[in-house]
């Protein structure tokens, strides 16, 4: 199999993931913060391991403000519905996902008032265009870092700037970006970041997570025990505990630690230019290819490794069956979870067929991957 | 050879500690923190060496993580430990 979904969720994960996971589960896997046999203690540690790299990613200084969450949408509500009132104004990019969107959506009904902000023919959010939405009760700012459609890449340092000036939260939502490409929370300004553990940062399924910036408070989306405080009825007020009720993922959350500490291993520069190698051929086959029509920026510096197209007249996903049952290649055709983004690309009634590297593909695998398209282009 | 504890709220605050402190080749041990001195039942203690104190104390401070108290550990006659709060 051709694995090219990777936006989706990567495949395969390093060895050590599955490694880490097992050894975790068969050895230590007791519940972390709760007793304090050596078993519990090695779990405990196991997490905070995690929280530290995670931090070293992301230079983020204080790793206790990393909240683990079963995913990336998780984060996201958690910081939506942690953050926004009635009455509260948010600005956000017209290449949103649902999990940001439909949130929103929800908010909106309650009384959160929402602006959508123009975006260039490529996806990329029009900056200008936030002084012209931003309102007085403004309080929100959250953009994709890079499209999960097209993978435009947003320029993180000018929007930070842009959300200080205006004195406004400043939120990314690093679904696609997490673990391919530099995040630094610092430097972009960023109060809340989003990001699954199971795409770019190679760890399993059912992990991700939320940083909130210094100076962010949050409701809670959920309350229980958290290992700390017992004798309290009320939640703690401190993170990470404030977010973390019940038993976390902590076999999920060791196998995404051996993801995190491949990609800082590895250097997330060399996994990057590696995705960019693999993408730039594939776009440049593409282009070659007649009735293909590419979306997205074709500007390497700007983008991820995330290919939208479409064929000619072609249905999108008996494109995608075709490329699985007879060619081995696993692509993702349709909406991908993102009708606000098709909606500004125009593609809302066709759809697209998405290719997404990864680290662990080859040279190989987009060759053949044009060649399939190529023969089901009829070129 | 004394020993204190320094107690905290949250398992994650303690091994946060720890790892910084343990950075320096010394050694800081995490313990549940007994009923004495944390009668809630879910508190985690550092346990170190008295002249640990300062670095530990520094550590919290810059780390901004608050030290709910700090404890002496002794034994009484009978082996039972006690344990006598001096912050």
């Amino acid at each position: 199999m051709v694995y090219l979904d990777n936006a989706a969720t990567s495949w395969p994960k390093p060895e050590a993931v599955y490694r880490a996971m097992v050894e975790f589960t068969k050895v230590n896997g007791a519940n972390p913060g709760r007793s304090g046999h050596r078993m519990a203690v090695r779990a405990s540690e196991k997490v905070m391991e995690c929280r530290e790299n995670l931090a070293r990613l992301f230079s983020i200084p204080d790793p206790l403000r990393i909240v683990f969450t079963s995913n990336g949408t998780e984060a996201v509500n958690l910081a939506l519905k942690g953050l926004l009132r009635p009455g509260d104004h948010v600005l956000l990019s017209g290449m949103e996902h649902n999990a940001v969107v439909r949130p929103l959506k929800k908010l909106e009904s309650a009384g959160v008032e929402l602006s959508v902000l123009k975006t260039d023919p490529e996806g990329r959010v029009d900056s200008a265009d936030i002084a012209v939405k931003v309102r007085p009760n403004t309080k929100l700012l959250v953009v994709t870092h890079a499209s999960n459609v097209t993978g435009t890449v947003n320029d993180l340092l000018s929007l930070g700037r842009l959300a200080k000036e205006h004195n406004i939260v400043f939120m990314v939502d690093a679904a696609q970006t997490a673990g391919n490409t530099p995040i630094h929370v610092g430097e972009a300004q960023i109060d809340l970041l989003a990001f699954p553990g199971h795409k770019g940062l190679l760890g399993p399924q059912g992990t991700g997570g939320l940083y909130v910036g210094e100076g962010i408070t949050l409701d809670t989306l959920k309350e229980g025990g958290t290992g700390s405080l017992s004798e309290s009825l009320d939640q703690p007020d401190f993170l990470p505990d404030r977010y973390e009720s019940g038993t976390l993922n902590t076999p999920g959350i060791a196998g995404l630690n051996e993801g995190i500490k491949f990609i800082l291993n590895t250097g997330i520069d060399c996994i990057q230019e590696h995705e960019k190698q693999l993408t730039r051929l594939m776009l440049e086959g593409l282009a070659e290819i007649n009735k293909v029509k590419l979306y997205g920026s074709g500007d390497m510096e700007h983008r991820t490794g995330v290919i939208s197209i479409t064929v000619g007249q072609m249905d999108c996903h008996e494109v995608c069956d075709e490329l699985d049952k007879k060619y081995g290649i696993a692509a993702r055709g349709g909406l991908h979870c993102a009708c606000l983004a098709h909606k500004t690309l125009g593609t809302l009634g066709s759809g697209t067929i998405r290719f997404s590297v990864g680290f662990f593909n080859t040279c190989g695998d987009i060759d053949r991957a044009l060649a399939a398209i190529r023969e089901i282009a009829g070129t | 050879m004394t020993y204190l504890l320094a107690v905290f709220s949250s398992v994650h605050q303690v091994n946060r500690m720890k790892n910084v402190l343990n950075k320096d080749g010394r050694y800081f041990g995490m313990i549940r923190a007994p009923h004495a001195v944390f009668p809630g039942g879910c508190g985690f203690a550092l346990r170190f060496e008295e002249s640990g104190r300062p670095l530990v104390e520094q550590a919290a401070l810059e780390l901004g993580i608050a030290i709910n108290g700090i404890f002496k550990e002794g034994k009484e006659e009978n082996g039972s430990k006690v344990y006598v709060r001096i912050q």
